[in-house]
């Protein structure tokens, strides 16, 4: 079996270097650090932009990779159980009453954490994952439509382009303040997903056997929930809502590392880092005045992939 | 040893298990029979501390089982559930050596006694060759044998196994009972739920005959397997018959044809 996560460094750490390059301007590297226009869109743009892609499309693709391990079904991502929508319901609140910034920040992490009790008590106490992910997708659907209840009632069309503009998710304009803010959840988030490996690995033989090894489906419950709460919710946050990075990196890199959920969650962030650096740099390349948002982009990507995804299932079952 | 004391549990406001009190020893294989629903599954799981309780103890050589860590009990005890079909297509050895999690310290990575126990429980279940081929790609008798070697890879005083034969041909049920009867013999508690009653008689030093939730009889197996307790426990009249210096445990049904109507 190959050993990926060197390489995956190699191309994680080459794309975030693409990232600060690429762009309307390119930068050469040598006008980085130099007091310049170039050193400045360099060191207010370009690096907190490239810092936030990398770290997003991290704990995306680790979420999505403990998710498929939690539920043992590779169709699982962090949209599917109800935190990026119910983190987004509590962002666009927090635009319609005018706040932005820190206070934004605070209702989206507001909003996850909600979504996060629900799905714990939801799910019941010692629920497994089919529990658990009938009570995601019930608070993503309700989220989603509170989240459009919302947008009918906004008092101008300046917010509700505001929201809708906000909702696609983008990189764009984002700020060192807006990386200070989500990492320290982003980390703890990604620490406790990490956590959830042995268990993960555990559940490969079914519920009752993982017990019989030792672990608690309660505790295992509540780490998954928590840890994608904290990570998924601050990237929402500061973001808007990314999707496909969650479902797709984990699925392709399965194949390469082996089934071992454990073995998949490193790899997995790297892989996200590397896809949303890469699609962010893509969409700042293309041509016109604007640019395209990076979750319609990502969507476009993911959208053929997921069908190709079931195609290929259903010809398995065959 | 294993005493339950009175173990009596409620399912779903249902009572499966009523007042069983039974003596489970080591270096025995001990298999429960009964009709569907007698509870047997019930009490393994209650044994293997998967199930609380409603009244009633379990004590593991004198301590309660109830009382005890998760770990340190999935250190003990190792359980093999029914339908262990893996969901990832990890290879055998992956797959076996997820019997060793309970003894690992958290984020450590594995030991040599891990790697030790794996290759070991490889060896025992002659899964050497298979060992990096993913579980996908087994047969039903390779897979049976790649599952018990996890729990025998746990090196558990115990083992609960929950219909290990389901779905196996002879002579692979066959690979599976010696496994079980070489882990008893090595001085482990094994206990294990049948339906095949040829098998439980071949592989049995004690039985325990459940109905409706309690215990009919326990006792060592050649008093245990008689026509007259096989008879009360199915509802249905049995014969047992000794062929080559095996047990034949046949139901007394000549014909499958429903009964004529009468005139």
């Amino acid at each position: 079996m190959t050993r990926p996560v060197p390489l995956l460094i190699t191309v994680a750490a080459t794309a975030f270097v693409i990232a600060l390059m690429a762009g309307k301007s390119w930068i050469a590297p040598s006008l980085w650090l130099t007091a310049s226009p170039e050193g400045w869109i360099m060191a207010e743009l370009r690096l907190p932009r490239a810092i936030l892609g990398a770290t997003i499309g991290a704990v995306l693709g680790l979420s999505g990779a403990v998710l498929q391990g939690y539920l043992r079904n590779p169709l699982a991502d962090p949209t599917v159980v109800g935190v990026s929508a119910s983190a987004a319901l509590g962002g666009v609140l927090a635009i319609v009453l005018g706040l932005s910034g820190l206070a934004l920040f605070g209702f989206a992490m507001v909003g996850a954490a909600i979504s996060v009790a629900l799905l714990v008590m939801l799910a019941g106490r010692g629920g497994g994952p089919l529990a658990f992910i009938l009570a995601g997708m019930v608070l993503a659907t309700l989220a989603g439509s509170l989240t459009a209840l919302v947008i009918s009632l906004a008092p101008n069309p300046f917010a509700t382009s505001e929201i809708v503009a906000w909702l696609m998710g983008a990189l764009t304009d984002r700020t060192m303040d807006d990386v200070r803010l989500a990492l320290p959840f982003m980390a703890l988030g990604s620490l406790i997903l990490l956590s959830t490996g042995r268990a993960l690995d555990a559940l490969t033989l079914g519920e009752e056997a993982a017990r019989s090894l030792g672990f608690d489906p309660a505790r295992l419950q509540w780490r998954v929930a928590l840890g994608t709460g904290l990570a998924v919710g601050a990237s929402v946050a500061v973001t808007g809502v990314v999707g496909f990075v969650g479902l797709i990196v984990p699925h392709v890199l399965r194949r390469l590392v082996g089934e071992r959920p454990s073995a998949l969650l490193i790899p997995s962030a790297l892989g996200g880092a590397i896809l949303t650096l890469i699609a962010d740099s893509a969409v700042r390349l293309t041509p016109g005045p604007g640019e395209i948002r990076l979750g319609i982009a990502m969507a476009a990507l993911g959208a053929p992939f997921f069908l190709i995804l079931l195609a290929r299932l259903r010809r398995g079952d065959a | 040893m294993i005493r339950i004391d009175q173990l009596t549990i409620d399912l779903a406001g249902r009572r499966v298990l009523d007042g069983v009190s039974l003596d489970l020893p080591k270096g025995q294989v001990t298999v429960i029979l009964g009709p569907n629903g007698a509870g047997k599954s019930t009490l393994l799981r209650a044994m293997a501390g998967l199930l609380p309780p409603n009244s009633g103890t379990i004590t593991l050589d004198g301590a309660p089982l109830a009382a005890l860590p998760l770990r340190d009990r999935a250190k003990r005890i190792g359980y093999l559930p029914q339908n262990g079909a893996p969901a990832w297509a990890v290879t055998v050895r992956d797959l076996v050596a997820l019997g060793r999690l309970p003894h690992r310290a958290p984020w450590a990575a594995a030991s040599p006694a891990d790697a030790h126990a794996v290759e070991a429980a490889l060896m025992a279940t002659d899964l050497l060759a298979l060992a990096d081929r993913t579980v996908d790609s087994l047969s039903g008798g390779e897979r049976a044998r790649a599952t018990f070697a996890r729990v025998l890879a746990g090196e558990n005083d115990w083992i609960c196994a929950d219909e290990p034969l389901a779905s196996l041909d002879p002579p692979h049920q066959h690979d599976v009972l010696r496994l079980l009867r070489r882990a008893a013999d090595s001085g482990k508690a094994v206990v294990v739920v049948l339906h095949q009653l040829m098998a439980a008689a071949a592989l049995a030093d004690q039985i325990i005959l459940l109905k409706q939730g309690r215990v009919l009889c326990a006792g060592p197996k050649d008093a245990m397997l008689t026509a007259e307790n096989l008879s009360q426990a199915f509802d249905m009249p049995m014969a047992v018959h000794k062929i080559d210096g095996q047990t034949a445990i046949l139901p007394h049904a000549p014909t499958l044809a429903d009964p004529k109507p009468s005139a």
